[in-house]
């Protein structure tokens, strides 16, 4: 039974002491099929019909959130690496081949077949916020290290931002990404400053953004209602100064770069790092005399604390996971569990994922804001939930230039490592440092007159539909013994598809979370039942044309692709 | 009543419902843009014009793209510049000797000293003008977030106030909204991207249309086929984005989608038959590859119904914090050749003075460097390319490259720029045919600079349509996109009667086997009877047919007592 009204429960939760009628809350709603589909939608890589079972059976959804805190990560993808490219050539460069599709094989492994599927999905949102790209020339080689930058990601989803925030900035592949390994302190003599470019971002992307926020996201104004910027660009100089003085493990400073090691953290040299006095956020000043690790904790703190980064960095994940316009109480809530997870502690991540799923706002935004609630789908989302829910067959890699004796997913003519060029986005393959869609995008047409954002819209145009779209049909449709792609396994549902409510009822639950709309499922109803088309020489070739057709309208449907 | 008009009233009521959630001055522009787009009218704007933007992310280090040149300026720039000076004896040196390219720019010098490049110097964001002084004492007014890549990417893009929250329109697409009126074509929006969105070309009533530099024009596998599969589908899936809905991101999917497939298909049908171009261009060349694909799309606006062409497209790379000398020269190399095979396919399709091409980059970079690198700065240098430019200089005036001097914002070289982007852009809108009135619209701050028009453009008239304005034209009433000229003189050879001015015709030298084209026959005699093969011309005797001249009187006696010798004669004197 539900709540029949927030306002009968205080802080955001529904607990049932605080309520005036016993009611659940979200975190017993597994006895229902369609709002654990919805959950799972949300918190992993799309909903199968085992992983629906799985938290059906389970006491609540937070007894599956502990569930998935306790679990092990999936394969490390900087392992998968380096089994198949042992000799590593001088600029980093597998000694097979540069550009190694093998981390990417590896993630689309463990995102459809892993069980850590929380953590793999809040590790693939920080990699939106925390960006590095291969993008850049001069990662596109570093295959070991951005294995190793994204594994550091999913070591550290469950952990606290603190860390997250200092592994990010020690990693080679973000010094290499954002220049500030082996950045030097000023040479006033030859004209030379500390490049800016980390102190930049990591202020402006990565903690606090530019412009100081309350804590439910909105924008703090001045006197005259402008924004205030929460730094300036004697700061930006300043902290730059801070990011001075670190290496390449494991080689000196003058050593050519292409011997570093791109996987372990960057480790400092005192002599060339700036040992002033330095003016950081909210006044705070930096003693002079510092090694460069105390000037980089003392940073790192400094930033960490300021009160920007609960609301920047929850609003984010909101947007990742649940809905692109949360509204300002949803945001505020979550940044509260930020900035004290119940015991004191400020930046536990865990606690900011619970908050985020456990909100009613997640959980009845569906009822509560019928038009505007959700958020379009991301064509990688798309694609993982069709290969997870129909059983996408993995292919012999040696068969097509990859390695032989493994098995990988195929995606048509996309290679999966250039999968953004295709459909827009691709894992470490942003286009910039800003990611492959800004936070505040906003389409023009209804969504921009009501005031709305829509981030992941920025990336539809006529190659990307056309591509994932095609992408998805060409699995689909494939023969199932076809190697140029993964085709499906859509035997469970080619046993139910002569009785139409039964086939459409199971997709309704297993690809719309239960909402599928009346009109659709009519016009599905009336494909099935058209005669005026051959649909196969066999029964059982009738069968499978006819599942195909209506997985296939349906992953087309606007109503699916826009997830409430 | 046009659809436009429709969609611009309906557009109207919309807004006077008030059911647009922008802060109100963004309202205000955009109410000042819809009527002044009721009062202007660009349906009869004539002739054909294409735009094409080259994005250059990351911040272009254009201070070694073009470097002063003469000893005492070269000098002063490499000891700011230090290791990472271009050394003198490598640069390109153009017209006047003031200036020269980076090594990797041989083809824009060509192209500079020709006529048809120009510099735009040191241009960069500014809401209003902006001096050291000012600077100094906290009173300027300054775009905001000034080292940023995605606000000043978003102000050169947009040319408006970067807000937080919500996004903008490009000056890209306020152009195409307007523009729009002079195609005939209602389904395909003016602006083409050859390189994925871009807040450049993001209009309030269009949205750029993406077309893959590979791949062409997108299509729909399953859902096209003829046979009764494929076209079921289709109609479900037609039918399935028809249902209305109430959800926004869900209404706005669906229509998104159905304008999207309605356009993929008028669009590649044209695309698909355009001939093939002849100029070669380096396909490795991503750049160069995206403006081929432009090309095409230019060589069928008459199939596809349009007069006004706007295109996108970009290359990155040119964040040089580091190694900057390498990957600056590589980068450079690629902006060279593909700026160069696309005028020349310009000029292959009669359009070079129809097709104004132009750079922009969202800062420019310091002067002093960090080591390898330089960091982000502000006013920059950009080309802009076209058989309309008044090319071969310097539009505006370089910085003066002094540090914590009076053009420098601060002490490292980061210049304060003297041309604003809003004057940059509407000097090409305004060449576009947009009105004077609307530029104000489309560039809220141009009112704040005198200059509106830099003057680097002009409408050239090309009465024959050759692609070379009659100014140029060495035939301008007979159509010779060549422009061959074998004698040099002021006529070309399509309308020079004696292309090389050996004293016999064209036309008698076709007739008698003679070439047109050199006069090194003008002397010879093949048939060996004593008179060159200028007297035969005069005379009008064969010249392979020997004459002969019993009465010695120089004069072949075919010819002798025929009306017009003695003429023939006196001409021979006097030449």
């Amino acid at each position: 039974m539900r709540c029949l009204s927030r306002y009968f429960c205080v802080l955001g939760l529904c607990l049932s002491w605080a309520c005036f009628i016993p009611c659940s809350h979200a975190a017993d709603a597994t006895d229902s099929a369609p709002e654990s589909a919805r959950f799972l939608t949300q918190a992993t890589f799309g909903p199968t019909s085992a992983s629906i079972a799985h938290l059906q059976s389970l006491p609540s959804f937070n007894a599956w959130l502990d569930e998935q805190f306790a679990m092990p990560a999936s394969p490390s993808q900087e392992a998968y690496v380096r089994a198949r490219c042992p000799d590593v050539e001088d600029d980093g460069a597998c000694g097979q081949d540069t550009w190694v599709p093998s981390r990417h094989d590896q993630w689309w492994s463990n995102i459809i077949e892993g069980q850590d599927q929380l953590r793999q999905r809040v590790a693939f949102a920080l990699s939106q916020i925390f960006v590095v790209s291969g993008k850049a020339p001069a990662l596109s080689n570093t295959q070991f290290g951005l294995a190793s930058y994204y594994d550091m990601l999913v070591q550290q989803a469950f952990g606290n931002y603190r860390t997250l925030l200092e592994k990010v900035t020690l990693h080679p592949v973000m010094g290499i990404y954002l220049s500030m390994v082996r950045n030097q302190k000023a040479d006033p003599a030859n004209n030379i400053r500390p490049d800016e470019n980390y102190a930049r971002e990591v202020l402006q992307l990565f903690s606090i953004g530019l412009h100081e926020l309350n804590l439910d996201g909105s924008l703090k104004l001045d006197g005259s209602g402008q924004p205030i910027p929460t730094y300036d660009q004697n700061t930006i100089k300043e902290f730059a100064r801070v990011f001075t003085g670190w290496n390449y493990a494991g080689i000196n400073w003058d050593d050519w770069y292409g011997d570093a090691d791109r996987t372990q953290p960057m480790t400092a040299v005192q002599q060339y790092h700036d040992t002033g006095e330095k003016h950081l956020l909210g006044g705070a000043i930096l003693p002079a005399g510092n090694t460069a690790e105390q000037d980089m904790s003392a940073a790192l703190d400094n930033i960490f604390n300021h009160p920007n980064v609960g609301p920047f960095i929850s609003k984010q994940l909101i947007q990742r996971l649940v809905t692109s316009n949360p509204t300002p109480a949803y945001v505020a809530r979550v940044a509260s569990v930020f900035n004290n997870n119940g015991s004191g502690v400020r930046g536990d991540l865990k606690a900011v994922v619970r908050a985020i799923l456990l909100d009613q706002e997640a959980r009845s935004g569906p009822a509560a804001l019928p038009n505007t609630f959700g958020k379009l789908r991301e064509p990688l989302l798309r694609i993982s939930h069709l290969y997870r829910a129909f059983h996408a067959q993995k292919r012999d890699g040696g068969e097509w230039n990859e390695y032989p004796g493994t098995w990988v997913y195929r995606f048509s003519g996309i290679s999966t490592y250039h999968m953004e060029g295709a459909t827009g986005e691709g894992m470490l393959r942003s286009p910039s440092v800003f990611n492959f869609y800004l936070p505040d995008h906003s389409p023009s047409g209804e969504i921009r007159r009501a005031g709305l954002v829509a981030p992941e819209f920025q990336i539809v145009n006529e190659n990307t539909v056309a591509a994932v779209i095609n992408a998805m049909n060409n699995s689909i449709y494939a023969d199932p013994d076809a190697s140029w792609t993964s085709p499906l396994d859509l035997s469970a549902e080619q046993a139910m598809v002569d009785s139409p409510d039964t086939i459409l009822d199971h997709l309704n639950l297993l690809v719309f979370n239960g909402q599928m709309p009346a009109g659709l499922r009519q016009i599905l109803r009336d494909h099935l039942l058209n005669t005026n088309r051959w649909w196969g020489d066999t029964p059982e070739e009738e069968r499978r044309n006819k599942t195909r057709d209506l997985i296939s309208l349906s992953f087309m449907s606007p109503d699916y692709q826009i997830q409430q | 009543m046009n659809p436009h008009d429709k969609q611009r009233r309906s557009f109207l009521k919309k807004m006077a419902l008030g059911s647009f959630g922008m802060g109100a001055l963004a309202m205000q522009g955009r109410l000042n843009l819809i009527q002044a787009a009721l009062a202007a009218n660009y349906t009869a704007l004539p002739g054909h014009k294409s735009l094409v933007c080259v994005f250059l992310y990351g911040g272009n280090d254009a201070f070694n793209m073009f470097v002063p040149y003469s000893s005492a300026a070269y000098n002063n720039y490499a000891s700011i510049r230090k290791n990472l000076a271009i050394p003198r004896a490598s640069l390109l040196p153009v017209t006047g000797n003031q200036h020269g390219f980076h090594p990797s720019m041989a083809k824009s010098r060509v192209r500079y000293n020709q006529g048809n490049m120009a510099l735009i110097s040191n241009v960069g964001t500014l809401y209003q003008p902006v001096t050291r002084a000012q600077i100094l004492n906290d009173s300027a007014v300054l775009p905001p977030d000034l080292f940023s890549h995605s606000h000043q990417q978003e102000i050169w893009q947009t040319g408006l106030s970067p807000s937080t929250g919500v996004s903008h329109s490009g000056w890209g697409g306020r152009m195409a909204d307007l523009l729009m009126d002079a195609n005939s074509n209602t389904q395909l929006p003016p602006t083409f991207t050859l390189n994925g969105s871009n807040l450049w070309q993001m209009g309030d009533l269009t949205e750029p249309l993406a077309v893959s530099p590979w791949d062409g024009v997108s299509n729909f596998d399953y859902y096209h086929e003829q046979w009764s599969s494929a076209q079921a589908r289709r109609a479900s899936w037609g039918q399935v984005l028809a249902l209305s809905r109430n959800h926004v991101l869900a209404s706005q999917l669906a229509s998104t989608t159905t304008d999207i497939r309605n356009r993929l298909d008028a669009l590649r049908g044209a695309y698909d038959s355009s001939p093939t171009l002849q100029t070669p261009y380096d396909t490795e060349n991503n750049l160069a590859k995206q403006l081929h694909a432009v090309a095409k799309l230019i060589s069928i606006r008459q199939t596809l119904g349009m007069k006004r062409q706007i295109f996108f497209v970009a290359m990155g790379g040119f964040d040089t914090h580091g190694d900057q000398l390498n990957t600056h020269a590589s980068q450079l190399g690629k902006l060279d050749s593909a700026l160069d095979s696309f005028y020349r396919m310009t000029q292959e399709l009669g359009v070079a003075n129809t097709v104004t091409t132009f750079t922009a980059s969202e800062f420019g970079r310091s002067l002093t460097i960090n080591g390898d690198g330089t960091d982000h700065a502000w006013g920059s240098h950009a080309l802009v390319m076209g058989g309309a430019v008044a090319g071969g200089q310097i539009i505006g005036q370089l910085p003066q490259y002094v540090l914590g001097g009076p053009d420098d914002a601060n002490d490292d070289g980061r210049f304060i720029p003297k041309i604003a982007t809003d004057q940059y852009g509407a000097t090409l809108a305004k060449w576009m045919g947009i009105d004077d009135t609307d530029l104000n619209e489309i560039f809220p701050h141009l009112q704040n600079f005198t200059t509106r028009d830099l003057g680097f453009l002009s409408n050239v008239i090309d009465s024959d349509g050759d692609g070379i304005g009659d100014q140029a034209d060495n035939c301008p009433a007979t159509p010779n996109p060549g422009q061959a000229n074998a004698d040099g003189d002021a006529r070309g050879d399509a309308c020079d009667p004696d292309d090389d001015n050996d004293g016999m015709s064209d036309a008698w030298e076709n007739a008698h086997g003679l070439n047109p084209r050199s006069a090194a026959d003008r002397n010879q005699d093949p048939d060996s009877d004593g008179f060159s093969n200028y007297q035969e011309s005069r005379f009008g005797s064969d010249p392979h047919v020997r004459d002969t001249d019993s009465n010695h009187n120089g004069v072949p006696d075919s010819v002798d007592g025929r009306r017009g010798a003695m003429s023939a004669i006196i001409d021979l004197l006097l030449n």
